[in-house]
């Protein structure tokens, strides 16, 4: 772990180069894990949540095609406030699409990216979530 | 009135002649033994006969076969109750796994992760509660390995779970081992 942390110091201006070695450091914990012990209390394990008090994932793959989808998956309260460091936030996120929502064909998020999303947390969601077409 | 007085008289004294003190109690006995009996009729063996109820697809299917699962889950310091805060359904007519009669299990609930002492590895928990009774009140249980205050939600035992289910009132709580964990939980 601390050498992956100096080496990625070391080439702090490669982000993709530090996001690939930071996701390195914890892809010993499988993302199925990381979902069961951080997403599945609330969501269930299939995703599917609560109608009455739980959001689905089921169904967030179109999000992905329509303007302000992408930025409102990071930035909504449960990813990101989550106690996560982004290098693991970004392919538990990624695995969520693919294998919760069903996404086919999406460009994968990346550390840097969430980084910079979740540094804007959405006050109100479900207050912005109509805006979204 | 004399009449009614003799008339009963009579009655009276011909029963104690037809009847004795442990007739009497034949009868009572022979009541209560008979509703006692009651739920084994062919009735309460039709319901006891009927297929198991699906798997509630609310809940995570417990992974159970663990090796050397050894412990008494009606105690506290059973290992797959690390972080429980809550009565023990083991003690209240369920079980570790299952919820008593007449309660639903939450669907909304925490995760955690326990260490098994028996092959010392680290396994993903799903404390679930069960709903719609009044507290059991039997086995009251309060471990707090890895759990955290409400402002931290998601890993607080301190919240009533009950929210995802169909009534609020709070019976007990399960502790459903969903999975092996690689390591600990983040907050321990």
């Amino acid at each position: 772990m601390k050498a992956a942390n100096c080496t990625a110091a070391f080439f702090g201006s490669l982000l993709a180069a530090s996001a690939m070695l930071a996701s390195g450091a914890r892809a010993e914990i499988p993302s199925s894990e990381a979902y069961q012990l951080h997403c599945s209390g609330c969501h269930r394990p299939d995703g599917s949540g609560d109608a009455r008090i739980v959001p689905s994932l089921r169904a967030l793959a179109p999000l992905l095609e329509v303007p302000g989808g992408r930025d409102y998956l990071v930035r909504v309260p449960g990813v990101a406030q989550a106690p996560l460091a982004s290098a693991e936030l970004a392919p538990l996120l990624n695995y969520v699409l693919r294998e919760i929502a069903g996404a086919q064909s999406f460009v994968p998020f990346t550390e840097s990216e969430v980084e910079s999303l979740r540094r804007r947390p959405l006050r109100d969601p479900a207050a912005e979530r109509p805006a979204i077409p | 009135m004399s009449r009614f007085d003799d008339g009963f008289e009579v009655w009276a004294r011909g029963l104690a002649r037809r009847t004795s003190r442990r007739s009497m109690l034949g009868r009572f006995a022979a009541f209560f033994v008979g509703a006692s009996a009651l739920p084994l009729l062919p009735v309460a063996r039709a319901s006891a006969d009927s297929p198991p109820e699906p798997a509630n697809p609310r809940v995570p299917a417990p992974s159970e076969s663990i090796p050397g699962d050894a412990g008494d889950q009606t105690k506290c310091d059973y290992w797959r109750h690390c972080a429980i805060d809550g009565f023990l359904c083991a003690c209240c007519g369920g079980s570790a796994t299952t919820c008593p009669p007449g309660t639903e299990m939450s669907a909304v609930t925490w995760i955690g992760t326990c260490t098994n002492p028996a092959d010392k590895k680290d396994y993903v928990i799903s404390y679930n509660d069960c709903c719609g009774k009044g507290f059991c009140g039997r086995c009251g249980c309060n471990r707090n390995e890895g759990d955290r205050p409400e402002y931290h939600w998601y890993r607080s035992n301190d919240i009533n779970w009950c929210a995802g289910a169909q009534s609020q009132s709070y019976h007990c709580s399960v502790a459903l081992v969903v999975g092996q964990a690689t390591e600990p939980q983040p907050e321990k």
